[in-house]
């Protein structure tokens, strides 16, 4: 099935009515949850992921990617309104959107993130689109070997891209990956680090574990801060959220920019939403022609990190859907999805279920447009939830993540894990160990030690296997590259000597 | 004050993760590492435990050597108090936290509505400082709107309390 064809069979399964719905459903509570700051869609998927079950996958998957790609539309909001970020990556936003807020063009710096959003989001969608049946192709000649060199290389960047201290991200990764390897070994039936207890025979839920880690330490975060909310005002009626010719004018590179920024980083294992929306302002004031004035509420300041962290939903979602190795937390929570519903992302997704791979596409491209039209006229009303108490929404997100983990385990020690998991997190993010490399060490662990087994299995014990296929020797070159580069660019600024100005002793 | 808490963290988390690292080989060096079906189940963990050991201890160490200036510079303003909120936000945090770890005990025992009650009323009254009024309202609310959403309209599970009640 070429691209056209695999398209046109996926709107023909995202229009249908009840795929619309979930569409809809998902890019609502997308919006709602990307405006309520603390609560992210990692947390929000894993929630809801019980709720799902009983679901058809394709409605399932698309109602949870119109959550992922619905919250970075969300995010904007409380940033151009409160300054304070609905979502991680919109913290950028920040700058030039309060700014213009603050200058009464409230309604027109929503506007823009929202135009932007939809413009680069949409272009996400056609290189995804586009750039996934020749991946998929050439991943199918991938064996054992070449897929743990893959995910070793993806892992590695997340090493090097996901947290500010590389020690603690390859800690938080290790232990992301003793996590999983709690349980019965599908190899030998050897039961590892079970402590005795009958119920982690099974292994630990991953439910509980990313319910824990994000929902509720964000809850106890956001109890820690007591931060409070002050709305600046949005104009009422359509017009004045609409920006002026000169300003989608002064925008036109930052929509491009931010696509293809976006898109790019999105690729990348471990970069991230907020990443792309940094560099993408940082690209948009270097080749500006008024850096200075960046910061004080100029339009392209806000679109091009709005438009990133929306084109990036499209490079994220390319190596789950075609190799079946997530680069991000929700992406993580993305594929467990698929496999609890018995659908096994990869290369051979798009020819054997192309319901879901075309549809769930197919939806994004109408995903988009739901939320251009949600984002814009309805505003006003998505603004209201944020004076919902914090009291009440508190305990009802707790609930919901109980329900969750009762829902998936359907017995206690999920939601005992859960408020363990919750500690865990609290401390991680308390200690400065980021979580998402938990969350990836603990979804690819179980694949990698696979792939290991079974490579060293097929050359009887030998690890040469590893390094005598191109395609894995490549990738594993790759990944020590990778790694090894922090300490390089160190050996690099040791030669070249202190910068000026700085102390020596 | 906030770097030294880090690189206090950092010595804690340091041996809590080498221990983990020890127990973690010598659980596996007790299974099988290399058969002759090829690597056994304790090859893999042995592996990234191996990677874990040095990389802990050298957060150990790096965290008894003391704050890090490039941190110490960056911090002092959002230093304990005002990143505490009010005073008490860690407090709040961990009594959330707790509130919930005893939910667990409660809902196996009283069923999903009655923990869901507690909870919530413990995070209104006692984290928020609501009035009772307030408090027992808002939580009764929750714990029953959620009882109907997920277990009657939505047909998931809830916990069973083994006194009866969901």
């Amino acid at each position: 099935m070429d691209v056209i064809s695999g398209l046109a069979h996926g709107f023909g399964v995202a229009l249908g009515p009840a795929n619309l719905m979930w569409c809809f459903v998902g890019c609502f509570l997308g919006t709602v949850i990307g405006i309520i700051p603390g609560l992210g869609p990692a947390a929000t998927i894993a929630i809801l992921l019980p709720v799902t079950y009983n679901m058809d996958p394709t409605g399932g998957i698309i109602m949870l990617c119109g959550i992922y790609y619905g919250a970075k539309y969300g995010g904007s909001t409380t940033s151009i309104l409160l300054k304070m970020p609905g979502e991680a990556s919109s913290v950028i936003s920040c700058m030039d959107g309060y700014e213009m807020a603050r200058k009464g063009r409230a309604g027109p710096a929503l506007g823009i993130a929202a135009i932007s959003s939809f413009v680069a989001g949409t272009v996400g969608v056609v290189l995804l689109s586009f750039l996934a049946p020749p991946i998929a192709e050439f991943a199918l000649s991938f064996s054992s070997p070449e897929y743990f060199a893959l995910m070793l290389m993806g892992l590695s960047l997340v090493v090097l891209l996901a947290g500010d201290d590389i020690v603690k991200t390859v800690l938080s990764l290790l232990l992301g990956l003793w996590l999983t390897s709690i349980g019965t070994d599908l190899f030998t039936a050897q039961t590892r680090f079970t402590f005795g207890q009958i119920s982690l025979l099974d292994g630990i839920d991953f439910m509980s574990l990313a319910i824990g880690v994000f929902a509720i330490s964000e809850i106890m975060l956001s109890i820690e801060a007591r931060e409070r909310v002050r709305l600046l005002t949005i104009p009422k009626g359509f017009k004045n959220l609409l920006p002026s010719l000169e300003e989608l004018k002064a925008c036109r590179f930052a929509f491009l920019n931010g696509s293809i920024t976006g898109f790019i980083i999105g690729v990348l294992p471990g970069a991230g939403s907020t990443i792309s929306s940094f560099v993408a302002y940082g690209v948009e004031k270097a080749v500006s022609r008024h850096p200075e004035r960046f910061g004080t509420g100029v339009p392209e300041g806000l679109a091009a990190p709005e438009g990133a962290n929306n084109a990036d939903t499209g490079g994220a979602l390319l190596p789950v859907l075609t190799l079946g190795i997530p680069g991000g937390s929700s992406t993580a929570i993305l594929m467990s999805a698929l496999v609890l519903w018995g659908v096994r992302p990869g290369p051979l997704l798009m020819t054997q279920q192309p319901d879901i791979f075309w549809g769930l596409v197919a939806s994004m491209y109408v995903g988009n447009v739901v939320l251009l039209i949600m984002n814009l006229p309805l505003i006003g009303l998505f603004t209201q939830i944020l004076r919902v108490p914090l009291y009440v929404l508190f305990p009802i997100i707790m609930g919901v993540a109980i329900a969750g983990a009762y829902g998936v385990s359907g017995n206690m020690f999920g939601v005992g894990l859960l408020a363990a998991f919750g500690l865990l997190g609290y401390g991680m993010q308390k200690l400065g160990f980021p979580a998402a490399p938990l969350i990836l060490g603990f979804v690819l662990g179980d694949s990698m030690e696979r792939a290991l087994r079974q490579s060293l299995t097929m050359s009887n014990g030998d690890p040469s296997i590893l390094v005598a296929r191109p395609i894995s020797a490549v990738l594993l070159a790759l990944a020590a590259l990778i790694l090894l580069s922090p300490l390089l660019r160190r050996l690099r600024n040791r030669q070249r000597g202190p910068a000026p100005g700085l102390p020596t002793a | 004050m906030l770097s030294q808490k880090l690189a206090l963290g950092d010595v804690l988390s340091g041996l809590a993760l080498a221990l983990l690292s020890v127990y973690i080989i010598s659980a596996s060096l007790s299974w099988s590492v290399i058969g002759e079906m090829g690597p056994g189940p304790g090859f893999f963990p042995i592996l990234y435990a191996a990677v874990m050991l040095p990389a802990s201890l050298w957060l150990l160490v790096r965290g008894m050597r003391g704050p890090r200036p490039a941190t110490a510079a960056v911090e002092p303003a959002e230093d304990d108090a005002e990143a505490d909120g009010e005073g008490g936000g860690t407090q709040a945090a961990l009594a959330t936290w707790l509130a919930l770890a005893v939910t667990v005990p409660v809902m196996s025992l009283a069923g999903f509505v009655a923990g869901c009650f507690g909870l919530s009323f413990f995070v209104a009254k006692v984290v928020f400082r609501r009035s009772l009024l307030a408090s027992t309202l808002s939580s009764a609310g929750i714990a029953l709107g959620l009882y109907v959403l997920f277990q009657v309209l939505l047909d998931v599970d809830l916990p069973a309390g083994l006194i009866g009640g969901r």
